[in-house]
């Protein structure tokens, strides 16, 4: 029996706390496959972009889309941290899916030999990651220290609301952004460029804010960030064969989704610097993919990106952008015999 | 240790599991010691040995001044210069010989400077302030020396309050520690009510305002409509990391039957910048007011004296904050609009100070503008953006429809934390209201609250502002 009103109310609460959550599971629970739990969805036959902020600052995306307009262009970005989820993405969202793009554009850097490849302190952050992947647990077994009791994958697995919850940040994000072009609206002022960058566009407020006070020199809050501290795990550099990389495009392989891998350049080769870990990184990736004849551009050794089209880091610049966007449509187009 | 992280969830379980088996409270006393100094040391078991120093000096002291009266103030003063010593070695050092160093350098005498590589220990300026404040009323004959050095060791560690306050008076917690502790069906529910609160106020609104303003204030020059919606969004992010924090720490305490001092009570509702300073950071108001302001002199030297003892003691709440010029002139500016408000008070009358109802409106409103002000002369550390913004905010009105998009964005934490606070208010009332917390309201509310945690919580695992201090 309850003894008092006090323990009743919080067992009210939890009760209620645990219906909410039911509810919650029960309508993302039926029918719901990673392939919908993309932020963002591929469509047939279009240019499927999947990347971090090295293509958040390489690749302006309505520039693409104005060079390659036979095709719908769409970019899923996740932060570097969660890069391998480019692996999980391959094997459980997109070879699965009834709608095929014509092409999947994906990359990384060679400094992920160093940071090292594709490890990240992440692991089950996203509902992406929560599928058993023997290779996945394999290759990240010796990098992620795995609790005894993991609350956070628990909830991962169990909760409704938790699960959701980017979902949820995403949509009050979203609401906030019309409410207050709404209000704008109202009170006369001409929204219509904000409108859209940011609605129709993939920019944020944060982004709009850093044009603003930098006059536009700087364009996208990535330029001025890389590698968020305590985001990636640093260990001993491991070979190019051991890591996600060779794992995620032979993912795509096998499930016949036409690829193009972007080996980015660093700022440190850009200033004519050379490391031979990375060298080698890159040396071994192009054997690999000429060898298994995956499509592959190969910026690192690309002479025109110089160190004055970069912001912060490895991120680029408008630039940069500008540049890169260009090859990139060029290549894809040739791809897609467009 | 952070409050929002799973290993203090873990950490917590297990401490309350066993603090309750335990019953004795000597028992419990070792075990919540053991349990305090375990969690200062989880990231950096080196600085256990500092809080050891200072807890141990201040048990010396306490003892000398009890056994030994001939030698008290003697003691008093070298308790204090070691306590003190470590927060100046730690915190203040670097600061101090750069600026001796600058302003002899601005007179044309070149020195070469010495400055320590020193980690800041996390909550130095907590438990040193709270050893002093225990040594003083030990001199004070307020309190009596402690001689259990377990009870005297948790009063100055005690894991809930340690790392950011509230900053507790041994005629209070220590005489907590003393005494059979029982807890009620209420004690829990208000414990576990403050601790949805304080993740509500810290991981919901303190950690999703957090990006938004620190992209806002990475730039040496902004427009106004983007400086006020960094500083609205600054004014509710340091609030709702800040009293979450107490929040939590109230409430863990409350779990094993203590109560901890109040530390805020809706601080941006206040009417004046005396009433701020009532409700804002309490226990380091009345710790100033205690053992600075009054051993100035407090209020009995004579009007220029209390003006000259206010200005100082609010230079060196400042000062407290941080070893940073910012923080000596936030509270320089805190400590003219106290005197503002003196004044004010001394050409009105008291009775300017008793405004009730919709009169209150324009001086809550007046208030709130001059503190968020003032969060700019605490959030921004150089004196060249301190100016530029300042500019800006009667020249420079571009980027209007960007600002209120920005304020937008921050919009719902914002209301939230008002929302919170209504709810505090209205839970903690004595009339007319029926208190919350054994309303049926409260059922709702706190599953609302949980639900808010688990869908809107951030996943940044962001540390406590006040930390650093």
């Amino acid at each position: 029996m309850l003894r008092s009103k006090t323990i009743i109310i919080l067992v009210s609460a939890l009760v209620l706390v645990v219906a909410a959550d039911l509810i919650m599971s029960g309508g993302a629970a039926a029918d719901v496959t990673l392939t919908d739990r993309l932020a963002v969805a591929p469509v047939e036959d279009g240019v499927y972009i999947l990347g971090n902020s090295m293509f958040k600052t390489g690749v302006d995306l309505q520039a693409m889309q104005s060079q390659i307009p036979e095709r719908d262009v769409r970019f899923n970005y996740y932060d570097g941290h969660y890069t391998s989820l480019w692996y999980l993405i391959a094997k459980g969202a997109l070879a699965p899916s009834s709608e095929r793009p014509s092409l999947v554009v994906w990359g990384f850097r060679p400094a992920y030999a160093l940071i090292p490849p594709f490890r990240q302190n992440r692991p089950n952050s996203t509902e992406l990651f929560v599928f058993p992947d023997l290779a996945y647990e394999r290759l990240t077994s010796d990098t992620v220290a795995k609790p005894l009791f993991d609350l956070q994958l628990l909830l991962d697995n169990w909760s409704g609301v938790y699960s959701q919850r980017e979902n949820v940040h995403d949509a009050v994000l979203r609401m906030t952004e019309r409410a207050g072009l709404e209000t704008l609206d109202a009170i006369g002022q001409d929204t219509s460029p904000l409108r859209d960058r940011l609605i129709d566009g993939d920019r944020t407020i944060a982004d709009e804010v850093v044009a603003a006070a930098t006059g536009g020199e700087v364009e996208l809050t990535e330029e001025q960030v890389v590698d968020g501290v305590g985001d990636f795990i640093t260990g001993p550099a491991t070979p190019f064969s051991e890591g996600f990389i060779p794992l995620t495009a032979n993912a795509f392989q096998e499930a016949g989704i036409n690829q193009l891998v972007v080996i980015w350049r660093p700022i440190i080769a850009a200033s004519g610097e050379t490391n031979p870990i990375e060298d080698e990184f890159v040396s071994d990736a192009i054997e690999y993919f000429e060898s298994r004849g995956i499509p592959y551009v190969d910026l690192y050794h690309n002479d025109q990106i110089v160190p004055s089209m970069y912001g912060k880091g490895d991120h680029y610049n408008a630039d940069g952008r500008a540049l890169i966007t260009n090859l990139l449509s060029e290549r894809i187009r040739d791809m897609l015999s467009v | 240790m952070l409050f929002n992280s799973f290993v203090f969830l873990g950490f917590l379980t297990v401490v309350l599991a066993v603090y309750w088996l335990l019953r004795d409270p000597r028992y419990q006393n070792v075990f919540l010691l053991a349990a305090s100094l375990f969690f200062y040391g989880y990231g950096g078991p080196v600085f256990v040995l500092l809080l050891l120093l200072c807890a141990a000096t201040a048990y010396a002291v306490g003892l000398i001044i009890a056994d030994r009266p001939q030698y008290g103030t003697v003691a008093l003063v070298v308790g204090s210069i070691v306590s003190l010593g470590i927060l100046f070695v730690y915190k203040y050092f670097n600061f101090f010989i750069e600026t001796v160093a600058a302003r002899l350098g601005f007179i044309g005498i070149d020195v070469s400077t010495v400055t320590l590589r020193l980690a800041l220990p996390i909550g130095i300026s907590f438990f040193t302030f709270q050893a002093v404040g225990y040594m003083a009323d030990v001199h004070r004959g307020k309190v009596r020396a402690e001689r259990n050095p377990i009870n005297l060791l948790l009063f100055i560690s005690f894991f809930p309050q340690l790392v950011a306050g509230p900053i507790e008076r041994a005629d209070h917690l220590l005489q907590e520690f003393k005494r059979k502790r029982s807890i009620s069906d209420a004690d829990v529910g208000y414990g576990v009510y403050l601790i949805i609160q304080g993740y509500v106020k810290k991981i919901v609104i303190a950690d999703n305002l957090k990006p938004i303003v620190d992209t806002l204030f990475s730039f040496e020059d902004l427009s106004a409509p983007l400086i006020i919606a960094g500083l609205l969004g600054f004014t509710f992010q340091i609030y709702g990391d800040f009293s979450g924090y107490t929040d939590i720490a109230r409430g863990v305490a409350k779990l094993m039957g203590f109560d901890l001092l109040l530390n805020f009570r809706r601080p941006y509702w206040s009417s004046s910048p005396t009433e701020f300073w009532r409700r804002w950071h309490m226990t380091l108001s009345n710790w100033f007011r205690d053992y600075v302001y009054i051993a100035l002199g407090g209020n009995r030297r004579g009007p220029t004296r209390v003006q000259v003892n206010i200005f100082l003691t609010m230079v060196l709440s400042g000062l407290w904050h941080g070893a940073s010029a910012n923080f000596v002139v936030w509270g320089a500016y805190h400590g003219v609009l106290l005197l503002g408000h003196r004044a004010w008070l001394t050409w009105r009358g008291k009775e300017a100070s008793q405004l009730h109802g919709w009169a209150r409106v324009p001086a809550v409103a007046l208030t709130f503008g001059l503190t968020v002000y003032g969060w700019m002369l605490f959030r921004i550390t150089e004196w060249s953006t301190i100016t530029s913004y300042t500019t800006s905010l009667f020249t420079n009105w571009s980027f209007a429809a960007l600002g209120v998009l920005a304020l937008f964005s921050m919009l719902p934490y914002i209301v939230l934390s008002v929302f919170v606070d209504v709810a505090e208010a209205w839970s903690l009332s004595e009339q007319p209201h029926p208190k919350m917390r054994e309303s049926w309201v409260l059922a709702p509310y706190l599953a609302a609250l949980v639900l808010f945690v688990v869908a809107l919580g951030s996943d940044s695992g962001g540390e406590f502002i006040y930390f650093k201090f």
